[in-house]
């Protein structure tokens, strides 16, 4: 009995959190389909919470997509910026975990303490010192100032070393002993494994990469340059009505993707625990 | 293989939606651009201000009244003619009955006679010399009565000679001012008449505005053109122009109209048949002595409510979807203003102002230019 009730006190609890958490982004989907007028008379008036959008209205979504340039010139600077990173990242990170968890070199554990205390460090810390270099590397206001450090990010190459830290060192010998160079060990015997460390890699490089704020607005000097992650500020202060749909637009990709690789994230979570255990 | 289609429509919706920006994207930018207006642009210049003018004028042909007074006391006088009737010369005006004309006659030769005795009476000889002097300045003052009197008396005689009638002394339109069959005393106004003074005129008109560039004594380079007749019984016509200068000799402004009206003589050496009334074809130029330093076509000054001036001068800006055309309202203070030209002060340096545009304009809106080939293309679409 008492079992019971702790249970349902707890599950309350959980509910309620998940509600309070859930419930933003439940009111910008809903809000969304409002009339942008009859949204901007209500909130002029009072601060009353929409729960079902009256009358429902797509005027936003074009209001937001067509009928403003902004949004969509913004959404294409963050794929820009998000593309290269994700396929850069990917590559190196595959080279620097395989190369840290399977060779040993004079200053790997050095190497990887630093990767580790990089990984921890937050980015606020790193803008200034990326800043300074790229200065001096004349990549100050270029894409690529802001490309370069999430291509070199050390958080991919620590998930994929712990991934391929389960992987025997056996099956990568008598693959040297049939013949195949490194190059060919990652590719046909190492990736295949370790296939929902990437996935999970992938989906947590976006959400990082996708909503990057502290880089763009550090490195690139022109607003015209900016994601539309630091640049939804100004996309709703141009025209306040269109900012619920410009949002969802803006969560659209990053939904369908992680829908996609979701399995292999699980499968890699569950993948890490087996190794812990 | 729920999971495999799930996974497939997955992707299909991620391939729509990036597909789906795409199209977006090139649509957003051609609503954005179709939604600006076209502007055609200028720069000022610095130049006098010109105005061409092409009016139609008038030949007027000068007139100059004269007035007619009745001699004598009448007791009844007859018009002949009709108010607006075109009279010759020698044709009968009014008319006074014999009798009365008769009457006035005798009556004014007693009055001769009397005066003849009297004088007859101070001297028979008409020697003065002896007389006192106030005798002599009586028969001095009774002489020249007699003469006064003989020359009214020989005038009456030839009235009764024509039957009482007055004939005009000269062509014209006629205009009564009083009543027929009414007495006329010695000396009140009959009748006026309206004739040629051989002046001709050529006459034109222009608004207030630009009325007030030209002064008495201007002279005007024009053209002049009137159809006349190919043959003298043809109904066709032809044009036929001159170059003339013509020099303003009188100007009236008409508050009414808010006009000004202008009269020149006709040449001497222009040899064109022109009857009063004709119309002509003037076309002229003005061009001011003064040179200005910012003249701009007029259609790009606009006045706003409080009768300021405001132009829009054209700037570019970095937006974040590349460089954007847009207006700033830039007032100006109009030093003189015509038709066609007008001249500016706190024009900005090498400003590009907006000369017209399809739409109407905000300060920091954004526009299209119209390249010179598009801007030919529609002035002929438009003439077309």
């Amino acid at each position: 009995m008492r079992k019971k009730r702790s249970t349902a006190v707890l599950f309350t609890v959980m509910l309620l959190t998940a509600a309070v958490s859930v419930f933003p982004l439940f009111s910008v989907f809903l809000n969304s389909f409002t009339d942008p007028t009859s949204l901007a008379l209500s909130t002029e008036n009072s601060s009353k919470l929409f729960f079902l959008p009256y009358p429902i209205s797509l005027s936003q979504y074009y209001s937001s997509i067509l009928g403003t340039r902004e949004t969509l010139h913004f959404f294409w600077n963050s794929v820009i910026l998000t593309v290269p990173v994700l396929c850069g990242g990917v590559i190196v990170s595959l080279l620097s975990g395989y190369a840290l968890s399977k060779f040993r070199f004079p200053g790997r554990k050095i190497a990887f303490f630093c990767y580790v205390l990089l990984m921890l460090l937050p980015i606020q810390i790193n803008v200034v010192g990326s800043y300074l270099l790229f200065d001096k590397l004349h990549l100050i206001g270029t894409y690529l100032g802001v490309i370069l450090p999430g291509i070199f990010s050390p958080f991919g190459a620590f998930l994929i070393y712990q991934f391929m830290k389960s992987i025997p060192d056996n099956t990568l010998e008598s693959g040297r002993l049939d013949g195949a160079n490194e190059i060919q060990l990652l590719i046909k015997i190492v990736i295949p494994q370790v296939k929902a460390g990437i996935a999970s890699m992938v989906i947590l490089m976006l959400i990082d990469c996708w909503n990057m704020v502290e880089m763009p607005m550090a490195i690139l000097r022109e607003e015209n340059l900016y994601p539309l992650s630091v640049m939804l500020r100004y996309v709703s202060a141009s025209d306040p009505r269109i900012i619920y749909a410009s949002t969802i637009v803006f969560t659209i990709p990053l939904f369908l993707i992680f829908l996609l690789l979701k399995d292999h994230l699980t499968e890699g979570i569950a993948q890490s625990g087996e190794i812990k255990a | 293989m729920v999971a495999e289609m799930k996974h497939k429509g997955l992707k299909i919706g991620l391939c729509l939606f990036f597909a789906v920006m795409i199209v977006a994207t090139v649509a957003a930018e051609n609503i954005y651009y179709d939604s600006l207006p076209f502007v055609t642009t200028g720069e000022a210049k610095k130049a006098g201000l010109s105005e061409s003018f092409d009016l139609v004028g008038h030949v007027a042909y000068g007139k100059k009244k004269n007035t007619l007074f009745s001699e004598f006391n009448f007791q009844s006088v007859t018009f002949l003619k009709q108010d607006g009737d075109t009279v010759a010369e020698g044709d009968g005006i009014y008319s006074v009955s014999p009798e009365e004309v008769l009457l006035l006659q005798k009556t004014l030769e007693l009055e001769a006679e009397t005066l003849k005795e009297a004088n007859e009476a101070i001297s028979e000889t008409g020697d003065l010399s002896y007389l006192e002097k106030d005798e002599s300045l009586q028969y001095e003052i009774n002489t020249l009565k007699i003469k006064e009197t003989e020359k009214k008396i020989a005038r009456l005689q030839e009235l009764y000679a024509a039957g009482g009638v007055v004939a005009a002394g000269e062509a014209g339109e006629i205009r009564y001012l009083g009543t027929s069959g009414s007495a006329m005393s010695a000396g009140a106004p009959i009748a006026e008449i309206e004739g040629d003074s051989g002046k001709r005129w050529i006459t034109w008109q222009l608004p207030a505005e630009t009325g007030v560039l030209f002064g008495t004594g201007d002279s005007v380079e024009t053209t002049l053109s009137v159809k006349e007749r190919k043959a003298a019984m043809s109904v066709d016509t032809v044009t036929v122009s001159r170059h003339v200068s013509l020099t303003i000799e009188e100007m009236e402004f008409s508050p009414e109209n808010q006009s000004y009206s202008f009269k020149a003589s006709v040449p001497e050496d222009l040899t064109l048949d022109m009857a009063d009334g004709t119309k002509l074809s003037l076309v002229f130029q003005y061009q001011s002595e003064v040179e200005y330093g910012n003249v701009v076509p007029t259609q790009a000054v606009i006045m706003d409510g409080q009768n300021e001036g405001y132009i829009y001068v054209v700037n570019s800006r970095q937006m974040v979807y590349g460089k954007e055309y847009y207006v700033t309202k830039t007032h100006v203070e109009i030093q003189r203003s015509l038709p066609t030209d007008t001249a500016l002060t706190n024009l900005p340096e090498d400003a590009v102002f907006v000369t017209s545009s399809t739409k109407e304009l905000t300060d920091g809106a954004a526009v299209k230019l119209m390249e010179p080939e598009e801007e030919e293309e529609e002035e002929q679409t438009e003439e077309e």
